[in-house]
C-alpha cells in the first residue's frame, strides 16, 4: 500500500494482475482472487483481504486455545467436585447444614419444570460446598491456563507452525501489507489448515483426570450404598441381608433364627432370696420367712424344694410342625370358647396366639 | 528520468513475482555450484551478502578459489564485474580513478577516468596487502556508494558490492584491516579446505577437457534489485529480532570480549537473516537464519579478551556460547 502512490497507473494494472498470480499462489478460491483485478486498488484490497484473514485465523487460534483450556478445566473441577463431596459425606463435619435450600426463584423455576408441586427443593450440603469448590477450582484452572498468551500456547503445541505463526502474528499487529508479508500471511493460512487444536489437549493428563473422576465417581456411589467401610461393614447388616425382606409377619418364626443356636439346657447354680407378700394369714407380712419356706400355712406352696432353672429352649424337629401346633391350639380354643379357665384366650388373635407361650399350651395340648 | 521509470516499471513486474525471484536466485546458486565444488555455505552466504545489498571478506589460504567463486558469481547475474589486485604499491586513485588532462576539439580539459571500484561487483583481491590508506580510500567507497575526486562526487552503480577477499594475516607482507573498517563488511566467510571427495572433484574437472567450466546467466540487475527490496520486507518476528539485538549487544558485555560489535552489527544479522529466509524460499526470518549467520557478522568486529586467547578460544567459539544462551 505504501507503495501505491508512485506506482504509475499503467504499472498499476501489472501490479493488480501480479498480485492476482501471487493470490492465486497461496489462497485458492479466496476472495483476493478477485480482489486483485481491481487494478490500482487491487494491491491494497488483496493486502487488507489477507491481513483480514490472518486476523480471524488469529482469532480462530485463540478460541481453540480457550476450548482447550475449558476442556482440561471442566475435568480438574470435575475431579475436585467429586473428591470435596466424597469427603464431606465421610466425614460429615459438624459445621456443615445436611441441606442446603434452593433460593426462591431457583426452586420456583425448577418447581414448575419438574412438576412435583409446591415443595421446597434442597440439595445435600456436601454436594453443595463442593459444587462451590469445584467452580472455584475451574475458573482458576482456566485462568492459569489462559495467562500465557493463547497464539503462543497453540505455537508450543505446533512446532511446524510455530515460527511462521509467531511472525504473522507480529506482522499483522505492526499492519505488514508488503508482499512478503501477504505471502506469510497465505503460508500460515494454509499452514494452518493443516494444524489441530486437538493438540492442545494434554491427552494424557486429561486420561488421567477422567480415570480419577471415575474412580472417585464409583467411590461415591460405594459411601452412599453400604457406607465408607470397604471390608469391615455392620454386623446387621450381614446378618439379614438385602435379600431377605423386611415384612409385617408376625406369626412364629424358626426359633434358631430368633435366638441364635440352640444348647443344651443345664441347671442353675444361682440361688436368689425373694420376699413375697402373703394374704390369708394371720402372721404379720412384716415377719421375716425363709424360702423355700417349708410348705406352711399361707404360702399355697407344696411340699417339695424349687430348683431355678436357666431359660433356654430345644428347636422344633420340624419346623413344618409349628402351623401344625397353631391350627390345633386355634381348633381347641374355639372348641373351649366358653370355658372360664380360657375366656381371654379365646378372643386373642392369631397373632397373638403365635406366640412362644402358645406354642407351649399347644405343646402339652399335643401332647396330651 | 525515463530510464528510471523504466526502472520503476520493471521492478514493479519483477517485484510481485516473489515465487519467480526465489527461482532464480536458486538457479544462480546451482550455477555457482557447476564451478565451485563443496563450499555450500560460502556461496550461501555470498548470495546473501548480494541479496542483503552488503559487502562480503572472505578469508582463507590461498588457492582455495576465492576469486574464482566471485568471479562465477558475477557471470551469473548481469552486473558489471571488475577486479583489484591489490598489492602495497597500489595507489587509492587506482582505485577510485584520476583526473586526465584529455586533449579535444576545444583544448585540453580534465577528464575524470572512473576507476575499477565504477562497476557493480567489485573484487578487491587480497585486500589486506595493500596500504592502509588504499584500504581506506576502497572502504569509503563502500560505505558512501560514492567516490569523490578533485571537487566532484560521482556515483558508484547500484547496485554495488565488494567482495574483498584477504588471506590469513600472519602472513608476510599483508596489512591487517583496521577494526573500523572491517565493521563496513556485512559478513566476513571463512573458506575452508575441501573434503577429500570434493578435492578430487576439483582435480578432474579442471584438469581434463576445458579449463573452464561454463554457467549461465540466470538473473538480472533488476531482478536483483527487486530481491533486494523484498529481502528487507520480509517479516521478522519482534522476539527473534530482540534476541538477535541482545546477542549484539552480548558482545559488549561478556568478559571474554574487548571489544564488541556495533549496532551496524544488528542491523546486518537482522537484515542478513532475512536474505538467508528470502534465499530459503521462506517468507519469515527463523532461528536457523539467526544461528546460521551470527558467526559471519560478528565475527570481524569483536575483539577477544586477551585472557580468552591465551586460553585458546576463538571467536567463533565465543559467539556460539552466546549464542547457545540465547536460541
Amino acid at each position: 500500500m505504501t507503495d501505491e502512490p508512485t506506482v504509475p497507473t499503467d504499472a498499476g494494472d501489472t501490479a493488480g494482475a501480479a498480485d492476482d498470480r501471487s493470490s492465486a499462489d497461496t489462497e485458492p478460491g479466496g476472495p483476493s482472487d478477485t480482489a486483485g483485478s481491481a487494478g490500482d486498488g487491487g494491491r491494497g484490497d488483496a493486502g487488507d483481504d489477507a491481513r483480514t484473514r490472518m486476523e480471524r485465523a488469529l482469532g480462530e487460534v485463540r478460541r481453540e486455545c480457550w476450548k482447550a483450556a475449558t476442556v482440561h478445566a471442566v475435568a480438574e473441577a470435575a475431579v475436585v467436585f467429586l473428591a470435596a463431596n466424597l469427603l464431606f459425606v465421610t466425614v460429615e463435619p459438624s459445621w456443615l447444614p445436611a441441606r442446603y435450600p434452593l433460593p426462591g426463584s431457583v426452586n420456583e423455576r425448577l418447581v414448575d419444570v419438574l412438576d412435583v408441586g409446591r415443595v421446597s427443593l434442597a440439595v445435600p450440603g456436601s454436594a453443595a460446598l463442593a459444587a462451590g469448590i469445584a467452580v472455584f477450582v475451574f475458573v482458576v484452572a482456566v485462568a492459569v491456563r489462559v495467562r500465557r498468551p493463547l497464539v503462543e500456547q497453540f505455537e508450543a503445541a505446533n512446532p511446524p507452525v510455530r515460527e511462521a505463526l509467531r511472525t504473522a502474528r507480529d506482522a499483522v499487529g505492526d499492519d505488514a501489507d508488503s508482499a512478503m508479508a501477504r505471502r506469510l500471511y497465505g503460508d500460515v493460512l494454509d499452514r494452518l489448515g493443516e494444524s489441530s487444536g486437538l493438540a492442545l489437549v494434554h491427552g494424557r493428563r486429561l486420561a488421567v483426570t477422567v480415570v480419577v473422576a471415575v474412580l472417585l465417581s464409583v467411590a461415591t456411589v460405594q459411601v452412599a450404598v453400604v457406607g465408607p467401610a470397604l471390608f469391615d461393614a455392620p454386623a446387621d447388616v450381614r446378618e439379614e441381608g438385602p435379600d431377605e425382606p423386611e415384612t409385617n409377619y408376625t406369626g412364629l418364626r424358626d426359633g434358631d433364627r430368633v435366638l441364635g443356636d440352640s444348647e443344651a439346657v443345664e441347671a442353675g447354680d444361682e440361688e436368689l432370696n425373694a420376699s413375697i407378700d402373703s394374704t390369708g394369714g394371720g402372721q404379720d407380712v412384716g415377719g421375716d420367712q425363709q424360702f423355700p419356706s417349708d410348705g406352711g400355712p399361707g404360702t399355697g406352696a407344696s411340699g417339695g424344694g424349687v430348683d431355678s432353672q436357666q431359660a433356654g429352649f430345644a428347636a422344633p424337629e420340624q419346623i413344618e410342625d409349628a402351623e401344625l401346633v397353631r391350627e390345633y391350639n386355634r381348633r381347641i380354643r374355639s372348641g373351649d370358647g366358653g370355658d372360664g379357665g380360657t375366656s381371654g384366650d379365646g378372643e386373642t388373635s392369631d397373632a397373638e396366639s403365635g406366640g412362644p407361650g402358645d406354642g407351649a399350651r399347644g405343646q402339652d395340648g399335643d401332647n396330651s | 528520468m525515463s530510464e528510471r521509470h523504466t526502472d520503476d516499471e520493471t521492478a514493479v513486474e519483477v517485484g510481485d513475482d516473489v515465487d519467480a525471484l526465489q527461482a532464480k536466485v536458486e538457479q544462480a546458486r546451482e550455477q555457482v555450484g557447476k564451478r565451485i565444488v563443496g563450499q555450500q555455505e560460502v556461496v550461501e552466504q555470498l548470495l546473501v551478502t548480494i541479496l542483503a545489498d552488503g559487502n562480503a571478506l572472505l578469508e582463507s589460504n590461498p588457492g582455495l578459489g576465492k576469486t574464482t567463486m566471485v568471479r562465477t558469481v558475477a557471470e551469473v547475474t548481469d552486473l558489471s564485474f571488475s577486479r583489484i589486485q591489490n598489492t602495497p604499491d597500489l595507489m587509492p586513485s587506482d582505485i577510485t580513478g584520476t583526473e586526465i588532462i584529455r586533449e579535444t576539439d576545444t583544448g585540453r580539459e580534465f577528464v575524470f577516468e572512473k576507476g575499477p571500484v565504477f562497476a557493480n561487483v567489485v573484487l578487491a583481491d587480497e585486500i589486506n596487502r595493500a596500504t592502509p590508506k588504499t584500504q581506506a580510500a576502497l572502504l569509503e567507497a563502500m560505505q558512501e556508494r560514492q567516490v569523490t575526486a578533485a571537487g566532484e562526487t560521482y556515483e558508484l552503480p547500484d547496485p554495488f558490492f565488494v567482495l574483498a577477499t584477504q588471506n590469513p594475516i600472519d602472513q608476510g607482507g599483508t596489512y591487517a584491516l583496521p577494526e573500523a573498517q572491517t565493521d563496513r563488511f556485512m559478513l566476513k566467510l571463512l573458506v575452508d579446505y575441501p573434503e577429500y571427495d570434493e578435492e578430487q572433484t576439483i582435480v578432474d574437472l579442471y584438469t581434463k577437457g576445458s579449463e573452464t567450466v561454463p554457467v549461465e546467466q540466470t538473473i538480472t540487475r533488476e531482478e536483483i534489485r527487486a530481491a533486494q527490496r523484498h529481502v528487507r520486507d520480509v517479516p521478522i518476528a519482534d522476539d527473534l529480532r530482540d534476541t538477535a539485538i541482545e546477542l549484539v549487544r552480548a558482545t559488549r558485555e561478556t568478559d571474554d570480549i574487548e571489544f564488541g560489535a556495533s549496532p551496524r552489527a544488528s542491523m546486518a544479522l537482522v537484515v542478513a537473516a532475512k536474505a538467508r529466509a528470502f534465499l530459503h524460499t521462506r517468507s519469515h526470518v527463523s532461528e536457523d537464519d539467526i544461528r546460521a549467520l551470527a558467526a559471519p557478522v560478528l565475527r570481524h568486529r569483536i575483539i577477544l579478551d586477551f585472557r580468552a586467547e591465551r586460553e585458546g578460544r576463538t571467536p567463533d567459539g565465543v559467539i556460539d556460547e552466546l549464542l547457545a544462551e540465547r536460541l
